[in-house]
């Protein structure tokens, strides 16, 4: 940091004994980071490969079939659900580390070009304070979408359909219920930030060899050559400072015989918990025929109909989100994160009002579709930083109700700041 | 006049070893902080930073936009501590009780008995991660504010926001404790 940099910040402090012992202590206890430095520099140096990293070819990847179907969509599930569509096509796009050096490039993308559709099991595990486990089978069509069948340790299992056509559909044949999700405005594409197509898009950008090879193994009586990925190399270094949903590393093993993944092995982690998940895919085959209404939910005798439409992403969403929030919780979230904000008001609703926790009751039907206005209010959000319109929310520091406090604030294209307060209240300023 | 990390990226693609001494002379004491963030242990943090910077040399061909190398480096050293507590935890689960953590260092002992720096660094492991990483490049970092603000992702007057907010939090905690400068 320069000295005008440094005088901009003193003058904040430096006419207080205070401002000026925390700034002295700051700079003596940063200097332990100094230690050693040459020392480990050299040394640095010394460990660093022989070879220079050559730039990377920018080649554009594109995909138009499973690839393309999976970008041009915003899922608006949680990214445990969501990961394994994402994580099974990422597979595909492993397969460009099989091969090193002079890789016939096209030949690869000529490949995945192909790929028309893929089944596998994927097998979740959730380690934490809560631990779970669930299985599942994914089908996962460039002409008829994805079906994503999830069993669940000690609960029923549900069946996620998102058709290449109309709405997604979570239908739970035990219960009897399905719930069939709308929105009300178009979701901007540019949203998808964490979402699955932003990693996927990232991830088909790679032309990168892998970060580690890990030799050669039996995996289910084939022989299979398996390759390390790193979190960053699936663009992690790009996620943001806060409410991080998931990180990750990836283990691929590919059949050397047919050179397709039979196993991908996905580690994470879920912001806002000490939660860690690790999900394995097996089980592949590649471009079986798949029928299309298996992407069709079929209607069932004394089935309930929970259709929800999730609102537009507005400001009014945001005030009405955190209103609903702070009324439910009686206090504002830490963390603008719609997953962990809904979970929390829906657990609170339905215990406070005493539904049954059959999604059958009416009641329940009503306060699922209360809580999406979080969803949209988080969105809009986003679509502030997207937008570059600097959003600030301070939720950690406010009450509700407090006038005097800003909540949330960005800047409105004219420039001109607007102001959330604490007792929702909002306000234009220059 | 100073080199840009854009001019020194591309002399590391262009095979110049030097330029990358440089990044890490710039850029080794942030990303040591931001390690100490994800192990409180300084010996630990020394060795994921070297860690991190090898990482950063075998994947540089992947960094799109070189002026962005910073905020990449960061994002890397977030990445490698989370794999660092993720292998910890399950080291704990496997030999519990067996675990040997590396002493401090005399540097880290001295630094932990002088009045304030003890407190202040246990202030800084409750801070949200994005005031202490704003807090960490404003002392750590030689560039300029602009520059310094695009790791974060924040305005100018943001950045200083956050760094105010920061201070405030700080300022409560030191006012606990009797500190001589």
């Amino acid at each position: 940091m320069n000295g005008s940099d440094h005088e901009q910040l003193d003058w904040l402090d430096a006419a207080t004994p205070a401002g000026r012992r925390e700034h002295a202590a700051l700079i003596r206890m940063y200097e332990v980071f100094d230690q050693d430095h040459d020392r480990l520099c050299a040394e640095l140096m010394a460990a660093l490969p022989a070879e220079t990293p050559r730039r990377a070819p920018q080649a554009t990847l594109t995909w138009p079939k499973i690839g393309e179907f999976v970008m041009n969509r915003v899922f608006t599930r949680r990214g445990i659900t969501l990961l394994a569509p994402a994580a099974c096509v990422a597979l595909a796009a492993a397969v460009f580390f099989m091969r090193e050096g002079n890789l016939a490039f096209a030949d690869v993308v000529q490949r995945l070009n192909a790929v028309e559709s893929v089944v596998c099991r994927v097998r979740t595990s959730i380690m934490g304070s809560a631990p779970s486990q669930s299985e599942g089978t994914l089908y996962f069509s460039a002409k008829h979408g994805v079906r994503y069948d999830i069993r669940s340790e000690g609960a029923s299992g549900f069946t996620f359909y998102r058709p290449s056509e109309g709405p997604a559909v979570v239908v739970n044949p035990e219960m009897k219920t399905r719930i069939t999700m709308t929105r009300a405005d178009t979701p901007d594409p540019a949203l998808a930030h964490k979402t699955p197509d932003e990693w996927i898009r990232r991830l088909l950008r790679m032309t990168d060899e892998p970060d580690r090879r890990l030799g050669r193994q039996r995996i289910d009586g084939r022989v299979a050559e398996g390759f390390e990925l790193s979190g960053t190399k699936l663009g992690q270094q790009d996620s943001r400072l806060e409410g991080t949903s998931f990180a990750s590393s990836a283990q691929v093993w590919v059949d050397v015989e047919t050179e397709l993944p039979i196993r991908f092995v996905v580690h994470g982690s879920i912001a806002e918990s000490d939660a860690e998940l690790s999900i394995v895919h097996d089980q592949f085959r590649w471009d079986e025929p798949v029928d299309a209404a298996k992407f069709h939910p079929p209607p069932v005798d004394g089935e309930f109909d929970v259709s929800v439409r999730i609102p537009p992403s507005t400001e009014e969403a945001l005030i009405a989100g955190l209103r609903l929030y702070a009324d439910t919780v009686g206090e504002y979230p830490s963390v603008l994160e719609a997953a962990t904000m809904t979970g929390r008001v829906m657990g609170t609703l339905v215990v406070k009002s005493g539904v049954a926790r059959s999604p059958q009751d009416p009641e329940f039907k009503r306060i699922t579709q209360e809580v999406l206005v979080i969803h949209a209010g988080c969105e809009f959000y986003r679509k502030l930083e997207r937008e570059g319109r600097q959003p600030e929310y301070f939720g950690v520091d406010v009450k509700p109700g407090d006038a005097a406090a800003t909540l949330v604030r960005w800047t409105l294209e004219n420039g001109r700041t607007r102001i959330l307060f604490g007792d929702l209240r909002t306000e234009t300023r220059n | 006049m100073i080199v840009s990390d854009s001019t020194l990226v591309n002399g590391v693609l262009s095979g110049d070893r030097e330029a990358f001494a440089e990044l890490y002379n710039r850029h080794a004491r942030l990303i040591r902080a931001v390690c100490y963030d994800a192990t409180h242990n300084l010996t630990w943090a020394a060795d994921l930073t070297q860690e991190v910077f090898l990482r950063a040399f075998r994947g540089i061909s992947d960094l799109r936009d070189p002026a962005r190398f910073a905020p990449w480096l960061v994002g890397i050293a977030r990445q490698v501590g989370r794999e660092w507590r993720r292998a910890q935890r399950r080291q704990r689960r496997t030999i519990a009780g067996l675990q040997q953590e590396p002493q401090p260092t005399a540097v880290e002992e001295a630094s932990r008995d002088a009045d304030g720096v003890h407190v202040l660094r246990e202030a800084i492991t409750r801070l949200p991660e994005k005031e202490r990483l704003a807090l960490h490049v404003f002392y750590l970092l030689q560039m300029d504010a602009e520059q310094a603000r695009g790791i974060l992702e924040l305005s100018r007057s943001g950045f200083y926001r956050v760094l105010s907010r920061v201070r405030r939090r700080l300022r409560r905690a030191l006012s606990k404790v009797e500190v001589h400068p």
